[in-house]
């Protein structure tokens, strides 16, 4: 069966309200504003949750992560991703929503979202709701305004979808604790990885205000959890945990700096995800890349294999990015970075080595892993077997030896090996990194933008 | 000379050529549906009717052996309707009931080329059906029912 991406949805869905509506045309206006709005968040997964139906309610929220709908530019959308309002009394840099910018502001009501929400819901445009707001007034007046959505979703309608709120900074811990009652993941943006770039480019903020509502959560989840060890019928907290994201590229850190303070994060908080958007350039100023400036698309992909390789291959960060590495490289996969860099550990013998070692070998991924460990009790595995469970083995075959009198027998440097893998492979970034003029690149787009 | 067990296309026929094979101690038979034609003029073709008890024996075996997901990889991988699963499929229950006690590992055996072909088949099916639950759209009538086309979503991802 052949995949072909359906293009547009996030347009037609932006589109058609339902026109049995009261005000059609007028919601259809503020929903053009205030998705557009919300697309600078780059969270859009739904997983981790299990929220199952009650009382013939309306649908559920089940465990599966839900890729629904994709975007133009490729990236999907699973849930109505909207702004409240677009009203917003800071005034951040980096932000399209901030107070000095001149756009066509709206919002919403409580009711329309609600409304709206369960229109999407039940057509199956959606899996649920994702709801962000610019602050207006103060942070509490906001955050009763969101928490008052989830709870008229939950409790008036039955709605058992997803719902991802985002936490104001300096919210109150009361409305805090309301929203995990009622949200099943919520997310403050810390936005810029470290307090000096924060500074720079969002003065009114403090770290501080973002910090305060993530601990509350953190230790309500954690309450949460351990009463339910006791009783069973504990209403669920906030089941798919807390989310934060980071702008990448706006503030001049480095790639260290960045994943350190992810790192800190994840120790600290326990967070699901930290998602890092790359800065998509939205004014002229002298503090900030200019407009038609490329986004930083590769390093953002490089950032979250870093990501993968913290949570899931149990690398510590300080293995990745040092003093001697504050960057990723761009041409290379930091797992072969790292490889490259280790040559000690390796060749490792396939049917041997543990399960921590098989997932640090470059081109092994953690479902090949698991597919290794289990196939390798039934005999010894040799290439073929290799490369039919799906090792990428151009990389690997560098790393690893297996029941086959053939394997990479020459003593390489890290350089060589490096220069070899880069020869045989294609990846879909190498225009990115390629430094060299090219004549019909140029054609294609500009060099001077 | 090869013998090929024919079938009527259901889960249940699929069973039954299987129940067939092992009466007949055929373990060598390949299975296909009653619409294969033999490429050569001395394969022996013979239509096992479907059979709903010799299916139900077949099934309960595989749940008596195997485990739950190691049954359940049977059907899902069945109703990819690739060509040759019917191949694997019958490998691999081959397997569940010559092991017997240790039946309930077979799915992981990965390094069998047959039971790799499952697991990554049941994998596809999984997202196939992960699709179907993704991309319809149901749009409101004016008799207040939700009304779904789902042929129009076929014909996207063919």
């Amino acid at each position: 069966m052949e995949y072909i991406p359906i293009k547009d949805y996030f347009h037609i869905f932006v589109l058609i309200p339902n026109p049995q509506l009261m005000n059609f045309d007028r919601i259809k206006e503020k929903l053009t504003i205030l998705a557009d709005a919300a697309k600078y968040d780059v969270s859009c997964s739904s997983s981790g949750s299990k929220r199952t139906n009650k009382n013939k309610g309306l649908g559920d929220s089940s465990g599966m992560g839900i890729c629904h709908t994709y975007t133009e530019d490729g990236r999907c959308v699973s849930l109505l991703k909207i702004l409240l309002t677009n009203h917003c009394i800071f005034d951040c840099a980096y932000c399209v929503t901030r107070r000095s910018n001149d756009i066509k502001r709206a919002a919403f009501k409580v009711q329309e979202v609600v409304d709206l929400t369960i229109q999407f819901y039940r057509r199956n445009y959606i899996e649920g709701l994702f709801l962000s707001s610019g602050i207006f007034k103060d942070a509490d007046y906001t955050m009763e305004r969101l928490v008052q959505v989830a709870k008229k979703l939950r409790e008036e309608e039955n709605f058992n979808g997803y719902i991802h709120l985002k936490s104001i900074p300096g919210a109150s811990d009361e409305l805090m604790r309301a929203a995990g009652l009622y949200a099943d993941r919520l997310s403050v943006n810390i936005e810029i990885p470290s307090e000096k770039g924060l500074k720079l480019l969002a003065p009114e903020k403090n770290r501080a205000d973002f910090i305060k509502p993530m601990q509350k959560v953190t230790s309500e989840i954690i309450k949460y959890n351990n009463e339910k060890k006791l009783i069973k019928s504990t209403p669920v907290y906030a089941p798919a945990g807390q989310s934060t994201q980071m702008i990448i590229g706006a503030s001049g850190e480095t790639d260290a700096e960045v994943m350190y303070t992810s790192a800190y994060f994840y120790k600290k908080f326990h967070l699901k995800r930290v998602y890092y958007s790359g800065y998509v350039p939205v004014r002229t100023d002298t503090i900030l890349p200019a407009i038609g400036t490329d986004v930083p698309i590769l390093r953002e992909n490089r950032l979250y294999q870093t990501d993968w390789l913290l949570r899931f291959y149990g690398f510590d960060v300080r293995e990745l990015l040092n003093k001697d590495h504050p960057n990723l490289d761009t041409d290379i996969d930091p797992k072969l970075s790292w490889a490259l860099r280790n040559l000690q550990h390796f060749p490792v013998d396939i049917n041997r080595a543990s399960k921590g070692m098989l997932a640090r070998i470059p081109g092994v991924g953690m479902k090949s892993v698991a597919k290794i460990l289990n196939a390798r009790k039934f005999r010894k595995l040799n290439w073929e077997h290799l490369k039919a469970i799906g090792i990428a083995s151009n990389r690997a075959k560098y790393f690893i030896t297996c029941d086959s009198r053939v394997f990479e027998s020459k003593d390489r440097t890290a350089a060589q090996i490096k220069g070899l893998i880069l020869q045989q492979s294609k990846s879909k970034f190498s225009t990115t990194y390629s430094t060299q003029l090219n004549l019909f690149a140029a054609a294609e787009k500009p060099l001077l933008a | 000379m090869k013998t090929i067990l024919t079938y009527d296309a259901t889960f249940e026929g699929f069973l039954s050529c299987v129940f067939f094979a092992f009466e007949y101690k055929l373990r060598g038979a390949r299975i296909r549906k009653s619409s294969y034609a033999s490429e050569n003029f001395f394969d022996e073709i013979i239509f096992v009717p479907s059979e709903e008890n010799k299916a139900n024996r077949v099934w309960k075996g595989l749940a008596k052996y195997s485990s739950t997901e190691g049954k359940s990889a049977v059907f899902k991988a069945f109703l990819s309707e690739l060509p040759d699963i019917e191949d694997s499929l019958f490998h691999y229950i081959n397997q569940i009931f010559v092991k017997r006690n240790k039946a309930s590992q077979c799915i992981k055996n990965y390094s069998d080329p047959h039971i790799l072909k499952i697991a990554q088949t049941v994998k596809k099916v999984g997202r196939e059906k992960h699709r179907m639950d993704a991309f319809v759209r149901f749009k409101l009538t004016k008799e207040d029912l939700y009304l779904l086309l789902l042929h129009q979503i076929l014909m996207c991802f063919r």
